[in-house]
Formats: structure tokens, sequence, C-alpha cells
């Protein structure tokens, strides 16, 4: 589980109330409360990497990166101006941060790190319903690995994290319609490449 | 203007449902709130201090220098948008081709009727460009209303005020299909495009645009809300001497048929 509690630097107001993270960020900013970063990366940490790992699907890859999104959101804090929540700048320079990584392997084929599991490695690993279950989440990793990386970042961003497609616009640095068009194209694409998944 | 967010048909609520379910079994196989522990641990003990900002109040002198050129900066924006619009005088100096004829929307609504009968109603979308012509087709039967859309990249040199065609794509595409189509003369480009009718009226488009071949080379990638007929200025840079935007007009194709628009 996460490390929580006020051993590990917490910071929460009087009142029981939670600090909101733009409290925290303001409280590094004017006394370089240390204990205000490591709340900010107890709140955040499992969604960014769950996102990251969503897009490049290679859980070291994932924890690589998220360590340096983290590191790079807390030295740049003076560029949050606060006109955005603090979340969606933090998952903005998660999805830069990926979309960069992403464009790197493009370059380098020979560092494809993504983890797609094959259906032959799956078989191998149990039996029955279990299979069943492994298939089915290979199937669904291959699909998400053959999208362009900006229609998956749309699907991860809205259909897996559940974000607001008006937030996802933001983060993805697009307008909305894009994240709809974007979003209808993907389901499109995954309900053709999971379709026997899918099917009662 | 605001629009109502399409929401996932009951086939899209159940991917959605898949995808978040192969998300929560990929955490538990691979420990994910164990992993994010020990990255968690690793930057509690990374150097963060060294960018810690350093908060002062300004003295009065720099408080006052700091209000001087922000005048200075706001009368010099304001020059320039003066200038700018002027120059542009909200599309003045287009050529007519930016906009539709009741006689081209006429011949595509034709030109549609005509092929939705041959290809049994799977057709989602016909571009031209080019001197060619390209067809996109659903995998199942398509109704939904289909929308003229005319792209045309205008390109201007130096201080020149007139803005010259220098590619034209005509679509159409049937409500919330994917127009992916090579473009340019050797097809070494590409457009991409999907339109959506608003109930208001109004049109969501977004396009991605690369040319390679022409004056400058373009990509550019946009999207918004646009009124029906109205010639929309989506996109526009400088590069060297040579300036270029992209206008885009829109426009449902049935109501259209013998009215002039644009």
């Amino acid at each position: 589980m996460w490390p929580s509690g006020p051993s590990h630097g917490l910071t929460r107001s009087g009142s029981g109330l939670e600090t909101s993270d733009e409290q925290l960020v303001a409280a590094w900013r004017q006394a370089g409360d240390r204990g205000a970063l490591d709340e900010l990366a107890v709140r955040h940490l499992t969604t960014v990497r769950r996102m990251i790992h969503s897009m490049i699907l290679n859980d070291a890859a994932a924890d690589d990166l998220a360590q340096d999104v983290l590191l790079r959101a807390f030295r740049s804090l003076d560029g949050f101006q606060g006109r955005s929540k603090f979340t969606t700048w933090l998952y903005r320079i998660a999805m830069n941060t990926v979309h960069d990584a992403l464009d790197r392997r493009r370059r380098s084929p020979i560092d494809d790190r993504a983890e797609v599991p094959r259906d032959a490695a799956m078989r191998d690993a149990g039996v029955g319903a279990e299979v069943e279950r492994d298939e089915c989440d290979g199937a669904v990793g291959r699909a998400l690995h053959a999208l362009p990386p900006k229609l998956r970042a749309a699907i991860v961003l809205v259909a897996i994290e559940g974000l607001d497609p008006a937030a996802a616009a933001v983060i993805e640095g697009c307008t909305r319609a894009t994240i709809y068009w974007r979003l209808h194209e993907a389901r499109k694409r995954l309900a053709h490449a999971l379709r026997e998944q899918m099917e009662p | 203007m605001t629009r109502d967010p399409p929401q996932p048909s009951r086939s899209g609520a159940d991917l959605d449902a898949r995808l978040r379910e192969w998300r929560r079994r990929r955490d538990a196989a691979a420990d994910a709130a164990g992993r994010a522990s020990r990255i968690a641990a690793a930057v509690r003990t990374a150097d963060v201090a060294a960018s810690h900002p350093v908060v002062a109040g300004p003295d009065r002198w720099g408080e006052r220098t700091g209000w001087f050129a922000a005048g200075l900066a706001v009368a010099a924006a304001v020059a320039c948008v003066a200038w700018w619009r002027g120059r542009d005088d909200e599309g003045a100096n287009w050529p007519p081709s930016v906009r539709f004829a009741a006689a081209d929307i006429a011949a595509r609504a034709e030109v549609l009727a005509g092929m939705e009968q041959t290809f049994a109603g799977r057709l989602a979308w016909v571009a031209e460009h080019d001197q060619t012509v390209a067809v996109g087709l659903a995998d199942g039967g398509v109704a939904a209303a289909p929308v003229a859309v005319r792209i045309v990249v205008l390109t201007r040199r130096g201080a020149a005020a007139r803005w010259e065609p220098a590619w034209q794509a005509d679509v159409v595409v049937r409500d919330e299909q994917v127009v992916d189509v090579a473009a340019g003369a050797r097809g070494e480009g590409r457009l991409k495009l999907w339109a959506h009718c608003l109930p208001d009226g109004a049109i969501a488009v977004d396009g991605e645009l690369t040319l390679a071949s022409h004056a400058v080379p373009l990509r550019a990638s946009y999207g918004g809300v646009q009124k029906a007929g109205l010639p929309c200025r989506v996109t526009g840079d400088r590069a060297a001497d040579v300036e270029w935007q992209v206008i885009q007009t829109v426009v449902p194709l049935r109501p259209a048929i013998g009215k002039e628009v644009g």
C-alpha cells in the first residue's frame, strides 16, 4: 500500500479537512516545506504511473517515467500559475513526457519496450477461466498498443481515467472537439480489434 | 459556443468498462501500489531544492519599471492588432473560391446521391483534391447527415495584401466519420477530417493537414466550432517571407441544396 499519514511528511490542516493541492504548492513555494511535495507525490503518483503505463504499456518504463514526471513537476513548480487545477497541470507534464518517450521509441525501433502479451505466452501461463481472462487482457493490451498515441491518450484519459473531456483537451493541448473525435475513432478501432472478446 | 458531449453508445460503455477492468487487473498483477511506493521513496530522496524559488517582493523602482514595461507591451500589442486587422479585414482579401456557391452544393449533393446507391449506403466520405477523387466506406450502413467542407490553403509573399490559393480540397463527410486521405499532387501529404453537426446548427470540425510540396511545408492540426457557410481561418503561420493560412467553409449538405451559401 501507499505510505500515508503524518510520519511521511504529510501536511494536513488543523480542521481535519485535506489541504488542497494548490495550498501545498503555495506551502512549498513560500516556505520550502518539503513535506508538501511528499504529500503531492503520495496523492498523485499512483494515478500518474497508471496513466503512463496505459500509454507506454511497460512496467519498468512506466516506473522510470513516473519518477521523471514527478521530479520534473516539482522542479518547475514556478511554472504552475494556478490557472488550471494542479492535477491538470501535472497530468499535462506526464502526457508530454510520454509523447516524447513514444516519439523517441518510434525513431529507435530496436528499443521497443512495450510489453504486449502474446496469445501463446498467455496460454502457457495458466489454465481455464484465468487463461481466458489473461488472453482477454492480452488482447486489450495489443489493441491499445496498435492505436496511434493521440488516440490512445484520449481513450486513456477519458475512458480509463474518467477525466472530463474538457480537462483531457487541456492536458493534450487540443480542443474538446478534437478529444471527442479521437475518442470516437479510438473506440471504433478498439471495438473492431476486440470484437471477439466483446461478444456476449 | 458549447456543445453537448457525445455519450458513448451501449457498446461504447461496454468497451470502456472492459478497459477499466483491464486496468484494474494490470495494476493488481504488476503490484502497481508497491511500485508507486518505491517511486515515492526515490522522489523523496531526490534533490528538488536546487530550483526552489526565491520569493522576494519587488522594490519600488522594480515595481514602477514593471508597470512601465507592462504598459509599453500592451500599447505595442494594441498597435499590432490594429495594423493586422486593418491588413486582413476579416477575409476581405480572400479569393471568392474559399466559399461554396449554390452550384457547388447542388453538384455535390447529386454526386453523393449517385454514389450512395453504388455503395449500398456504406459511403462515409468523398474527397476531391488535386484532380483526384477518393472515397471512404464504412463497415456498415451510415445514415448520418452529410456535411460539405471546403479547405483552401492561401499564401502570400512579403507585404502583399492579396492572398492566393495554393491548394484546395472539397470533402463531403457524414457526421462523425473520419476522412483520412492522401493529399497533395503526388499524394505526399495527408488530410484527416472529422465533422459533427451540433443541435444549434453550428458544426464542430477537426482537421489535420500535412502538405509537403507547396509554397510552404504545411503541418497543421486544428479544431473548433464554426457557423455553416461562413469561411473561417482555422490556422496559419509564416515561414521566411511566405505567409500561409487555412480557410475552411462548412455547409450541412441536404438543407442547403438550391440556396446560395457562404
